[in-house]
């Protein structure tokens, strides 16, 4: 089963990341850093299939296709910022974890102009 | 809320006895027709082509005389049977016509409770509002589309019952002008005439109105990120079901007190005209028969056409009315469905849509039982 793999993975990583913290800390990092991109890439085939579900039931949906694609990759953006932040903060670089939230949340607050400025193009079209 | 319920209570036995007194004064017709020798047909004098009209617009395929009959010879019982079986159907084909609407929202709220649960805490407040604003425009388009067809309904339905009954009235009044006066009717008319403006002004361009614009208020709330406008939506709403209350008991009281003068009046001054002509020799002692006679036929056609045009208004109206309480019956179960799944937001726009869509049914049920309560309190305060 997937979830044992990765359970067992994630144990021996930690197990591995204690061994080697006191005497090659560097290598440490990369192993964690390498076993998190290993599960990310299961994570999104997991949510690959998932998504396929979804877009099977999109069409008994009203919301318009291109604003799922849109929540879709906001959810990815902030699945990866999360990962990356988790790395940062791990290894004790607080600062560039912030400032990757921070990117994250201005390019999410992008992406949802567009729905925004259609929002505004509709309470205008009833005012009027 | 215990004091109107009391008030309410006390008002529906009135109400009941006063139906039962009407009902009463039938049977005393009938009893009066049979032992007189009346003719079958006496409702042939009064002309129902502008009531066949106008219940063939709200509907009514039949005719108005036959159902006249109909409750003159007791031969109703298979006309509420039919209806029995069209308010099933109705709300078989309702839930059936709704189902895409049901599976649109039922998607909805399941994406909702994926994306609550699948964001990560990083950005989670964000991502969740983003969606549930995107959730909530889409929510709003599907209620929205709903709630316009059913105010629409609302509107036409009212319409019909507002021809049917005025074209009603004049035959209606006809046969009551015998029993009473011209004053007692000028003074039922001008009730009824205040009712009708009553119903057009303040429930058409009134309630219907501020129903509409208690739903968009809580459509709007439900994509801002807090709720700015619940007070004001809850406020319109409260006023149209008290507005709905208070408009039944005026009616019921001013017919009550304006209603019981007049026919006393005028029947004192039949009593005095009819003893004046017994005292004329050779006519005197055919007078009284004859006001019998005469007064008999023209209460059982008034409580005859009374009763039709009662049963014409509720043939003509419950398939609609059990068609929005089917539809806000729906909404409310949607939302019972989303409350452990999804923000409250969304739960609140499907609840509001179904208050909203059970105040049109209220105004609906309001403006029909006013009409049934004129006929009825005519019929036994004449």
């Amino acid at each position: 089963m997937g979830i044992i793999r990765v359970v067992l993975l994630a144990m021996g990583t930690v197990c591995l990341g204690m061994l080697l913290k006191n005497t090659q800390s560097s290598f440490a990092m990369m192993v964690s850093f390498a076993v998190g991109i290993l599960i990310f890439i299961w994570i999104t085939k997991l949510m690959s299939e998932v998504l396929t579900q979804f877009q099977a039931l999109q069409s008994y949906t009203t919301i318009p296709p291109k604003y799922i694609v849109l929540l879709l990759r906001v959810l990815g953006i902030a699945y990866l910022t999360q990962f990356t932040t988790d790395i940062c903060r791990e290894n004790g670089y607080t600062a560039v974890a912030g400032q990757v939230e921070n990117f994250s949340k201005i390019t999410i607050m992008l992406l949802s102009m567009p729905m925004v400025m259609n929002l505004l193009d509709m309470v205008l079209r009833c005012v009027s | 809320m215990k004091r109107n319920k009391v008030i309410c209570f006390i008002f529906g036995v009135i109400l009941f006895i006063f139906a039962v007194g009407a009902f009463q004064q039938v049977i005393y017709a009938m009893n009066v027709r049979e032992n007189t020798d009346l003719q079958e047909n006496y409702t042939d004098v009064y002309d129902f082509t502008q009531i066949d009209i106008a219940a063939k617009r709200a509907g009514y395929q039949g005719d108005f005389k036959s159902l006249v009959q109909m409750f003159l010879h007791n031969n109703d019982k298979g006309l509420f049977a039919n209806l029995g079986n069209q308010v099933v159907t109705t709300i078989a084909q309702t839930c059936q016509s709704y189902r895409t609407m049901i599976l649109q929202i039922v998607v909805m709220i399941l994406f909702s409770a994926f994306l609550a649960l699948f964001t990560p805490e990083i950005n989670h407040k964000q991502v969740s509002e983003l969606a549930q604003m995107t959730i909530g425009l889409s929510l709003t388009g599907v209620v929205l589309v709903v709630f316009i067809q059913e105010t629409r309904q609302c509107v036409q339905i009212l319409e019909q019952v507002k021809a049917v009954y005025l074209a009603v009235l004049p035959v209606f009044f006809s046969a009551v002008l015998v029993m009473t006066g011209e004053v007692s009717v000028a003074v039922y008319q001008e009730i009824i005439a205040l009712c009708l403006q009553v119903v057009t002004i303040v429930f058409e361009k009134g309630f219907i109105r501020m129903n509409q614009a208690g739903l968009l208020l809580t459509m709007a709330d439900s994509i801002s990120d807090k709720p700015h406008f619940t007070k004001a939506s809850k406020t319109l709403f409260w006023l149209i079901r008290y507005g709905c209350k208070a408009a039944f008991l005026v009616f019921s009281g001013l017919t009550g007190i304006k209603g019981m003068g007049a026919p006393l009046a005028e029947a004192v001054r039949k009593n005095v005209f009819f003893k004046a002509l017994q005292a004329i020799p050779v006519i005197g002692d055919s007078a009284e028969s004859i006001t019998q006679v005469v007064t008999g036929g023209s209460a059982i056609a008034r409580n005859g056409i009374g009763i039709a045009a009662i049963s014409l208004m509720i043939i003509t109206t419950v398939v609609p009315f059990m068609k929005m309480i089917v539809t806000a019956g729906i909404f409310r179960i949607l939302a019972i469905l989303a409350e452990p799944l999804t923000d409250k937001k969304v739960v609140n726009v499907l609840t509001t849509a179904s208050t909203a869509i059970g105040l049109l049914a209220q105004i609906i049920l309001t403006t029909v039982l006013l009409f049934m309560m004129f006929i009825v309190l005519i019929c036994k305060m004449t």
